[in-house]
């Protein structure tokens, strides 16, 4: 997990390898540092992301609500197509970009 | 009866027996009703009436093993405890004794007539209330006919010609003497049938005293032997009752041989003393050394039927099926407060619920932990404890229930339902999944919807617990209609891009069909939280 951007305009965070229980349990506490009072919108930058788990999807769900909770939004970008139907298929594609 | 006809009739005999004790198993699971365990627990809880049940059932099943066997069958249907079963055990024993003494009574008709009638009622009930009685009658009968079609079997394989020849050798050696008890009833399952045996044999004057006295207590180690092998397929806590039967017979056999060995070397008079002086003849002290070998235990198994519990609950310990049906929560005593008992209702279904995870863990490759459950052992303790839960509820209704707890009642009663239909659709994506060959196309899609499914559950069970509102709200987006995006991925996969084989085909349609219908099931599921959100 990298930040790529964290101003006043956006705060953006790069994603990469396997979003899976191993992964999340290491970046989750980090991310949830990161989003705890924001000032802009927020977005995950998935470019480099291969895989995204049920524990991956539910961390972006979780993070939506903290991101929501403070007033702001959550986007996805940049997604491959494996990702992409995990998010279709759980009615999250309101998330993508 | 020719040889072939022996074994063909034994063979027969352990088919009908073994179809028997699942048929009882598989009704008392269902029978299990509240009070007609009520009723089964009150008898066995109670030291008398046990004994009397376990003399009754040694009498009249002539066989001491077949009332482990139907014991195994109640403890598995949670119909009674393994401690509760124990003195059922030994006092069978006993009973087996009275028809040693009355030598001859056939109760092939009873059984035939046992067969045909819960046969009939069986075979035309159409899924009335009391198919699962009758199934249990059936069972029972036709474990009982089975034992009698081995042991119809084994009389003349007792009487064969080489069968004699052997009793030959007992006469000058007692290790041979208790060889033979061993072998005789391993192969005959029927101590009463050998005891008769070795009363013709010993009448013939082929063998003497000492020998019947070797030959009849060895036969206990030959029963463990054989209940042994006959139980090699049951496990867990139901294993207990049959470990119990085994420790039974060859505690039994060692104390009474070593006092026979100690008799015999030191002339002391014990055992032989005994049944000399008690039976006339030696059909009449054949008589009695059987019915001392059925009845020690009973005087000294009852003095440590608590170390033995333990021990037994240490050695066979509940499988994970069995761990994973027992209810946690629910229980007879907790019926005395309504409101309690609706609290614990929630709490077990919420149990049920947290295992819907685990079915999916099953076709994931990227599992969360290494403690998931095989998908058809989740199936069967889930539907065991929905079962539980249906007569707990069942129970509650008869109580005196204010308005509030009333409409608890109903939301409880309608989870209830949807469990049930969550639990079944659930399986038959799993199993479908499991049981397929998949092609790389189709894989790829059936490991994004079990990811998918699995994040529903984990944030279903945990807007169930929280009842926070927004995970309630996330929980009812993420269950939103998925019937236009099915039928786009249906689409998508079917055309010829694919190239989906037909068995891929039929799979791809009924798996998105279930997909499509759990996630309708748990978007009934999010709203009945919201509803007593609301009512909160």
């Amino acid at each position: 997990m990298k930040v790529l951007q964290s101003d006043e305009t956006l705060v953006k965070i790069a994603f990469s390898g396997k979003l899976d229980s191993a992964s999340v349990s290491t970046i989750e506490v980090k991310l949830f540092a990161l989003l705890n009072g924001i000032e802009s919108p927020v977005v995950f930058d998935f470019t480099e992301v291969g895989f995204i788990g049920s524990l991956g999807i539910r961390m972006v769900l979780m993070a939506a609500k903290e991101v929501k909770r403070q007033g702001y939004t959550l986007k996805i970008e940049n997604a491959n197509d494996d990702v992409e139907n995990v998010f279709m298929l759980t009615s999250l594609g309101d998330l993508l970009n | 009866m020719s040889t072939l006809e022996i074994i063909a009739t034994m063979v027969a005999g352990i088919g009908l027996f073994f179809s028997g004790i699942k048929i009882l198993s598989n009704s008392m699971k269902n029978l299990a009703s509240h009070r007609f365990r009520l009723i089964i627990a009150k008898w066995t809880n109670n030291p008398f009436l046990a004994a009397f049940w376990g003399f009754a059932s040694g009498m009249i099943t002539q066989s001491s093993s077949n009332t482990v066997f139907i014991l195994v069958g109640l403890v598995r249907g949670g119909l009674i405890g393994v401690r509760a079963a124990l003195p059922v055990i030994i006092w069978s024993s006993v009973g087996t004794t009275v028809l040693i003494f009355l030598v001859a009574i056939n109760i092939k008709l009873g059984i035939l007539i046992l067969v045909g009638f819960s046969g009939i009622f069986f075979g035309f009930d159409k899924g009335s209330r009391r198919e699962s009685f009758y199934a249990a009658i059936f069972g029972i009968s036709l474990l009982l006919f089975g034992f009698h079609e081995l042991k119809s079997g084994s009389t003349p394989f007792a009487q064969m010609e080489f069968i004699r020849n052997i009793f030959q050798y007992a006469k000058d050696s007692y290790i041979v003497a208790i060889l033979i008890g061993i072998a005789l009833r391993f192969l005959i399952h029927s101590s009463t049938t050998i005891a008769v045996l070795i009363m013709t044999i010993s009448d013939s004057g082929l063998i003497g005293l000492d020998q019947v006295i070797l030959m009849i207590f060895s036969m206990s180690f030959g029963e463990a032997l054989s209940i042994y092998v006959m139980s090699s397929n049951i496990k867990g806590v139901s294993k207990q009752v049959v470990i119990f039967k085994i420790v039974e017979s060859v505690s039994a056999a060692t104390l009474l041989l070593c006092i026979s060995f100690i008799e015999m070397g030191w002339h002391i008079p014990l055992t032989k003393y005994a049944v000399s002086t008690l039976g006339a003849t030696i059909i009449q002290q054949t008589a009695f050394a059987f019915l001392f070998l059925k009845s020690a235990p009973v005087f000294v198994l009852p003095l440590i039927y608590g170390p033995i519990y333990k021990a037994l609950a240490k050695f066979s310990p509940p499988t994970v099926e069995e761990d994973l049906s027992e209810t946690k929560y629910i229980s007879e005593q907790s019926l005395a407060d309504v409101s309690t008992a609706l609290i614990l209702v929630e709490n077990e279904q919420n149990r049920i619920f947290e295992r819907f995870s685990k079915y999916i863990d099953n076709i994931r490759t990227e599992k969360e932990s290494e403690s998931s459950y095989d998908f058809s052992v989740i199936n069967k303790s889930n539907v065991h404890l929905i079962n539980e839960i249906d007569s707990y509820l069942k129970s509650i209704i008869n109580l005196n229930l204010s308005p509030t707890n009333s409409e608890i009642y109903v939301l409880l009663q309608n989870r209830q339902t949807m469990l049930k239909s969550i639990d079944e659709t659930v399986f038959s994506f799993v199993s479908t999944v499991f049981e397929s060959e998949l092609s790389n196309a189709l894989e790829k899609l059936i490991q994004n919807s079990a990811e998918s499914l699995h994040v529903n559950f984990i944030t279903a069970f945990e807007a169930t617990k929280s009842r926070d509102k927004f995970d309630v709200e996330i929980l009812l987006k993420i269950t939103g209609d998925k019937g236009p995006l099915m039928e786009k991925i249906r689409k998508t996969h079917l055309s010829e891009e694919y190239e989906l084989n037909q068995g891929d085909k039929v799979v791809l349609l009924y798996v998105t069909d279930l997909f499509q219908r759990i996630i309708w099931l748990l978007n009934n599921w999010a709203k009945s939280i919201s509803t007593v959100q609301g009512e909160k």
